[in-house]
């Protein structure tokens, strides 16, 4: 009896050690899920991908910069304004990648055809009713990457892309 | 006989390997990421309160209990952690009673803009130094994440286990002792950054709060009635993120509804004295040391006026205790 009682704790012993070694965090570098399915903002030709790798080189020099650092963990999450459109990035070890990107004027559009001012019909036959809602606030999903749309008397007033990182 | 004492011996050996094993691996938060140690550090107190306040950073960076102290004989202390969520604050105070039975509770509203978990590594900051109870349970159910798992919570080597490989002098250096960080929950920063560019200004699809976070205001405020305790509502004077108008109309009438006193810093900067390319360490996101000193000093007469605090200054317990506080503060300013 005492013998089984001995073994039954070396066997839990042994299952917690294996589940601990089993589960591994995802602190690793992630892949670049920007190639995969996943919503993609293009401005002048140009496909500026969620999770993709940010640079000014790539990107172009920004009207105005800010950057908000979290409370506690380091690293900033940097936004660059550009006429028409805000892209924060997030770090990522050396890299900053593209965390979302926020529409300033009707001037974009989404690759679908969606800008600020139209109507709610017309976001419904670009994405259909498979957004979840919440209030007036539409979220689609794509891959890993996110559409957030925000309308005001059936008219869209915020729309932008994001990469949730949590 | 001897075969027991052999099982015996060998299972308390086992036991104890595995719990030294865990606390190798856990983070210790002496050096890094200290915020996480906040949560635990109220525990080494011995005496109690008069204030508490409750909130997420805009407490803990930007009201000193010392300058309280100094200028008005007020004790009080800061239970406040980052991203600190409503859910939270109400486990912390509900815990916080446990201890002791303050005359008045402070709580920051800016975590009302946060109706759900926010992420796995806030979380830990919060609980890996809280003590069990059915406070920490309770909260725990309301916070985590989709991801996580109240198991890796009961045993922290099966979320930490791979820092085996990473481990640091600071986690052999504080294997069994610890230091203090804070000075009754505020975390000292000197640094200045003055306030520069925010990201554009997001719209609301909502001219409200989550129900969530009325749901645990609601429970505070009643939890402070139940104790005789005032409570009362603050906005820290962050500049980031927003504070819309919206939000505070909100507060105001909930303020307004229950006969609550509210006080909005954002909106008495002049008075106080803040100066955004001096009093900040972050571009407008939180106080430093020059700026907490003076909202605190401001907050400070506020409180001794209104809510008739005793001095603990004429107290020689409490006189004692807080002259070998004050002590290591100006230490660490002069330090620094």
């Amino acid at each position: 009896m005492k013998k089984k009682w001995f073994y039954g704790l070396f066997i839990l012993f042994f299952l917690v050690s294996v589940c601990a070694c089993g589960k591994t965090e995802s602190s690793s570098v992630p892949e670049d899920k920007s190639k995969t399915e996943a919503f993609t903002f293009v401005y002048e030709g140009k496909e500026i991908p969620l999770n993709g790798v940010f640079s000014r080189e790539e990107y172009g020099e920004e009207m105005e910069y800010a950057e908000t650092p979290s409370c506690a963990f380091d690293g900033l999450d940097k936004t660059y304004r550009y006429e028409h459109y805000e892209i924060t990035t997030y770090p990522e070890g050396e890299e900053e990648r593209i965390l979302s990107i926020y529409f300033l004027d009707d001037q974009v559009e989404t690759k679908e055809g969606l800008r600020l001012g139209d109507e709610k019909d017309k976001m419904m036959e670009l994405y259909g009713e498979d957004g979840t809602s919440h209030d007036s606030f539409y979220t689609y999903t794509k891959g890993d990457t996110q559409l957030e749309i925000l309308l005001q008397d059936d008219v869209v007033i915020s729309i932008e892309y994001v990469y949730p990182t949590e | 006989m001897k075969r027991n004492i052999r099982v015996i011996g060998i299972v308390f050996l086992f036991v104890l390997s595995f719990f030294l094993l865990q606390h190798l691996v856990e983070p210790k938060y002496m050096t890094n990421l200290v915020e996480g140690s906040f949560t635990r550090e109220y525990y080494q107190e011995t005496e109690g309160h008069e204030v508490i306040f409750i909130g997420d950073c805009e407490v803990y960076a930007n009201i000193s209990p010392m300058v309280l102290y100094e200028e008005e004989g007020i004790t009080s202390y800061v239970r406040g952690n980052s991203q600190q969520l409503l859910w939270q604050s109400y486990g912390i105070l509900k815990e916080t009673l446990k201890y002791e039975t303050p005359k008045v509770v402070v709580f920051n509203v800016g975590a009302m803009r946060y109706g759900e978990p926010v992420s796995e590594a806030y979380n830990r900051l919060f609980f890996d130094g809280m003590k069990w109870s059915r406070e920490k349970l309770e909260t725990l159910s309301h916070s985590m994440t989709e991801k996580e798992n109240l198991f890796y919570y009961l045993f922290p080597i099966l979320r930490y286990h791979s820092r085996i490989t990473e481990l640091t002098k600071e986690d052999f250096t504080y294997f069994f002792k610890s230091k203090k960080i804070t000075h009754n929950g505020f975390l000292i920063n000197q640094e200045v950054k003055p306030v520069g560019t925010f990201p554009t200004e997001r719209k609301l699809g909502k001219d409200d709060f989550d129900e969530i976070c009325y749901k645990y205001l609601d429970q505070m405020r009643i939890l402070c009635e139940e104790h005789g305790i005032t409570f009362v509502l603050m906005k820290a004077p962050s500049l980031y993120p927003y504070w819309p108008d919206v939000y505070e109309q909100r507060i105001q009438e909930y303020a307004d509804k229950y006969h609550l006193d509210y006080y909005n810093f954002k909106e008495k900067t002049e008075k106080i004295g803040i100066d955004y390319s001096q009093d900040t360490y972050d571009g407008g996101l939180h106080l430093n040391l020059s700026g907490a000193t003076k909202l605190s000093t401001y907050f400070s007469h506020i409180l001794k006026e209104k809510y008739q605090l005793k001095d603990g200054r004429k107290d020689d317990k409490i006189k004692e205790i807080y002259d070998k506080k004050l002590k290591l503060y100006r230490e660490e300013i002069e330090n620094r």
